[in-house]
This record gives structure tokens, sequence and C-alpha cells, in this order.
């Protein structure tokens, strides 16, 4: 379960190989805008951002 | 620390009482008692550091216990002195509840500050799934009441051994009810069974399955693909995965504060919450070198989303991480790869930004070809 087929495999090494990835976008963690949060709440955390004060 | 503009925000959880009206199962505060905070004690917190010159701009501001809302009064108090301050640090009050303490009154209250004050729920899925793992409070909440006057926020879902079984069904349950979803497995749980493991590769292919029939929803935190940016990161910045000891600061009833909540004498005891305070998270939390060796070279060695507390009170260390969910998050990255791929295939990333859609394409690649489940 859960293996890619030959054919999407395929698709994206292509995609890869034409594509540059810019290495200041690796510092990520799984979310980029609460990397400072609680991992655990990570997701829930982003919402918090509609501060008015 | 991930960029310049993250060191801007911090996050300050206020435990405002050790008390809960519920007893969930896979709760890990295990040595909960009456103990209150004074609104003194809060608002002085809250003075302090919203006034500490430490180059921060905006501070998060949890409620947070047992359950917040037993001390209603003290959270009214706290937000109506704050609002009449001036401070220069922007501010948000978050409550984490699990929706019971309200009564009209509140509602109203609650409604009026919104502007300052968001609220979160914890929902465990459908009703029986819920009622398992949350004391049956399912039919004591006003779920209207959350969507309502908070629209932005998703529903917190946690999935404990007793409700695994039917995570697919409980998670789109609350997709239904209209909130975003972010579940996540029980820590503190042994999750090591050939059986779970099975049963989560099951309920994952149903989830995938789903949203790649219904591209228009959006998938539930399990399944963002965007986890997957930071499978190919070699620096040693993303190793960090949380704000504990750092961005985040979890003050206790009496005002001590600890790295985060999961620090605290209510979640580990006393002794070993107090030793806690000794651990340098400025240059610990991110040392490759200390992590225990079957980690330092396991290819999600950067996105594992460890949790320092659990691997604090398991282990005693917060690099030697707790492994009874290692395999079921290696199954969660595993179809996270193959949810990414599929969607690429199918054209449903055509949209997205190139760079970013390489990243996440990259790690995919990464875990498709090197995590064996």
């Amino acid at each position: 379960m859960f293996n890619l087929n030959d054919d999407c495999l395929g698709r994206i090494t292509s995609f890869l190989e034409n594509t540059p990835i810019c290495e200041h976008e690796i510092s990520a963690l799984y979310c980029m805008d609460c990397s400072n949060q609680c991992a655990e709440n990570c997701a829930y955390n982003c919402h918090k951002k509609n501060d008015k004060k | 620390m991930a960029t310049d503009e993250k060191n801007k925000v911090k996050s300050i959880t206020l435990v405002l009482t050790h008390r809960c009206n519920l007893h969930c199962t896979y709760c890990y505060e295990k040595n909960k008692d009456s103990t209150v905070m004074s609104y003194e004690t809060a608002i002085s917190i809250i003075d302090r550091e919203l006034t500490l010159d430490d180059g921060i701009d905006r501070v998060e501001i949890d409620f947070f216990g047992g359950e917040p809302l037993l001390e209603f009064d003290t959270i009214r108090r706290v937000v109506e002195t704050v609002r009449t301050r001036d401070y220069k640090k922007s501010f948000i009050f978050f409550i984490t509840t699990n929706g019971v303490p309200l009564d009209e009154e509140r509602k109203k209250w609650f409604e009026k500050n919104t502007d300052i004050l968001q609220m979160g729920l914890s929902l465990d899925g459908t009703r029986e799934m819920h009622n398992i793992n949350r004391s049956n409070s399912y039919d004591l909440i006003d779920i209207d009441f959350f969507k309502r006057v908070y629209p932005e926020q998703g529903v917190k879902m946690t999935i404990s051994n007793a409700t695994l079984n039917t995570l697919a069904e409980g998670v789109l349950h609350c997709q239904k009810l209209g909130f975003d979803v972010s579940c996540n497995l029980a820590y503190g749980i042994d999750w090591t069974s050939k059986e779970n493991e099975t049963v989560y590769m099951r309920e994952l292919k149903k989830l995938v399955d789903h949203y790649l029939a219904h591209p228009d929803e959006k998938p539930c935190a399990l399944l963002d693909i965007n986890r997957l940016k930071g499978v190919t990161s070699s620096s040693k910045t993303s190793l960090r995965h949380c704000g504990a000891g750092w961005a985040m600061k979890s003050y206790d009833c009496d005002g001590t504060f600890y790295p985060c909540q999961h620090f605290l004498p209510l979640s580990i005891g006393k002794e070993k919450a107090i030793d806690s305070l000794k651990i340098d998270f400025a240059n610990q939390a991110v040392n490759i070198d200390l992590f225990n060796q079957e980690c330092k070279t396991c290819i999600m060695k950067n996105v594992c989303p460890t949790c320092y507390g659990e691997n604090y009170s398991a282990t005693g260390n917060i690099n030697t991480r707790d492994m009874s969910l290692c395999k079921m998050f290696k199954i969660q990255f595993k179809a996270l790869a193959y949810f990414a791929g599929e969607m690429f295939c199918k054209g449903l990333l055509d949209n997205m930004d190139k760079s970013q859609l390489a990243l996440i394409l990259k790690g995919a690649m990464e875990i498709n070809n090197k995590i064996i489940i």
C-alpha cells in the first residue's frame, strides 16, 4: 500500500529534473507558519493569525 | 530557528487550573488537583511578557488547564483588563476547550470578544468516538456555537487506541460539520502493534481515496502534503520541531514557567518538572549529535513530529525519542508521499508554485523510495 507506480514516479522525476529548488526554502518544518509553536498543535495554531489588536 | 521573521512571535501558556470536568482516556496530565491561578498572577505575567524588551512583536496568550473555562471569571477579568491597557506588542488570546462549561451568558461574552480572543474545540470525531475518549460529552457541546463564532478555527481531534478503527469516519464527520480538522495520534500511548499499523494504513488509505475523489475538500492536517517539504533538508535549523523552551513558555498556576505544558508538574510530576528547568534547549534541541542512534540516520529525522515533553517523560532526555509512535509516523509519511504523487499525476497540483511543489515531490520521492512499511 502507498507505493507510487512507475508511470507516476517517472513523471515526478522528469518534473524534478526540470525544476530548480531554492535552497532557502529547505529550512522549512512541515509547517512554515508556526515552526515555533507546539508540533502537536501545528496546523491548529496556524489559524491564530487573525489577531486584531 | 527558521528565519528572523519567525523569531518575532512568542507563545505563552497560562495554566489557569489543574482541574478538569472530563476524564479523557489519553490525557497526559496525570497529577491533577484543585490548584488555580489567581487573577493577580495572570495579569502580572501578561504585563511582563507584553512589555519585555525581547525583540518579540506578537504574543499568543493561551489559557490552558485542566479545563480553562472552569476559571471563566479569571479569564473575563484578565481579558477586560488587558483590553484597557496600551501595549506595544500585539497579542491574541486563545483557549483550547472541551466546550462543556459554556452557558448562554458566557457565550455572549465570548462572542463580544472575538477580536482579541479565539477558541478552539477538542472534538474527537463522531459522537461515538468522542464519547469513548471524552467522558460521554458530545451532546453537552454546542457545536454550532463554535462553528458560527470561530469559523476559522479547526477542531482538534485526538485519536486513541479505541477510536483508531474509525479514524477516517471521524475526520469526515468533523469536516461535514464544517470544521478544518487537525488530528493526531495521542501521545503517551503504546502504538506499537501490527494490528494498529494495519488499521492505520487502512484508515489513511480511505482518507487519501476520499480526498483524491473530492479535490475541492481541504485535507485534514494528517495529510497536509506541505509536511513533506522538510524531508530533504540538511539544515540543522529544521531539527527543532516546536518552540518548547525557546519561543514557548508555559506558566503553571503559581507563576513558575516551564518549557511547555508537557513539562509541568501536572503532567510529569514535580521532581521531573523541576529538573527540566536545567535543560539547555538552545543548544540541545537542535543538536543531532545528541539524538539516539536510530534517529540520527533516519530519513525522517527532520520531519518526525517528535515531542520533547513526551521524550523527556518517557526517557528522561528530550533527544532520546519515545519510539512508540515511530512506525505510525512512517506510515503517515508513506501515505503523504503517495497522496502527493497521486495528486501531481492527476494534475491536482498544477496551480501550486513550482518551487514549493518541487520541494514536496522531492520529499515524496525520498519517502517512497526509502521508507518500507
